[in-house]
């Protein structure tokens, strides 16, 4: 048994259909990658923090 | 001679006949892929250290916490370890000062590696006390250079019973899978001495910690 000969139409709507589904699965691929990447650390103002060079404490009032 | 219009070219009909594989393996390596991530993710938690107070060292504990009495550590989960030590007979020439180590690890989860579930609660915890969405109003400051992300809260200055300014900082510092935070009050101090000696402390401790 032959196959039949395909159209020039259906070769693009099999093509069109299967060009649809690799975007598919692009898009879910994405999802899923955003999806499972942390939250991004938020940034806070940055301040002098210097080392501590002495005893912590100042004189008593 | 008419040329038959809805035949198609030769490459068209290639095409055609590998689409379906195409499209087919791309949509298997989309669950093959997250199998494989969620495999690799998961894993379980690793121990936090069981002496805490023991990683710093001697001499800068002996300034921050003068007469320090026996540390404390509380019976914890196999993954989370706690210690406090502070001043046990305080002495009017000498302050007090109360130092709290604490260590967090996290283990992976569905396509999420321990690493990752760590920076999700760090992150999610800054960006609270970010908001102001804490009890008392705080400060915020990171401090760079310190494990992977740090920063610094101070509370708005106080002073004690006596009128003594008090002097209080908490750093939080993540780094891995590990979220390490130290909590430092000292009497008579400030908020920029109590700043300096939590982020020292931390810096002390982080190697044993990771």
């Amino acid at each position: 048994m032959t196959r039949p000969a395909m159209t020039r139409r259906r070769a693009w709507t099999i093509l069109t259909v299967h060009a649809g589904l690799v975007a598919l699965a692009v898009v879910l691929a994405a999802l899923l990658w955003l999806w499972t990447r942390p939250e991004r650390v938020p940034a806070a103002p940055a301040g002098p923090v210097a080392e501590l060079t002495a005893d912590p404490f100042v004189s008593p009032r | 001679m008419t040329v038959d219009a809805s035949a198609p070219a030769p490459g068209l009909v290639r095409l055609a006949r590998w689409a379906p594989a195409v499209s087919g393996l791309a949509l298997a390596l989309v669950p093959l892929l997250g199998v494989v991530a969620a495999t690799f993710a998961r894993s379980g938690v690793r121990a936090a250290p069981g002496d805490l107070c023991g990683l710093v060292p001697a001499g800068l504990l002996g300034r921050l916490v003068p007469t320090p009495g026996a540390p404390q550590r509380e019976p914890s989960r196999v993954d989370l370890a706690r210690c406090m030590v502070s001043t046990d007979r305080p002495q009017p020439s000498a302050g007090y000062g109360a130092l709290v180590l604490e260590v967090e690890r996290h283990g992976g989860a569905t396509l999420q590696s321990p690493a990752d579930r760590a920076q999700d609660w760090y992150a999610g915890l800054k960006r609270t006390r970010l908001e102001g969405r804490g009890v008392k109003p705080q400060r915020v400051v990171d401090v760079p250079g310190l494990g992977d992300d740090a920063y610094v809260t101070t509370d708005e200055p106080s002073a004690d019973r006596d009128g003594d300014p008090r002097g209080f900082a908490i750093a939080t510092v993540l780094a891995g899978d590990t979220v390490l935070t130290v909590s430092y009050t000292a009497e008579p101090s400030t908020d920029a001495l109590a700043t300096a000696a939590a982020v020292s402390v931390a810096r002390a401790v982080l190697g044993g910690v990771r």
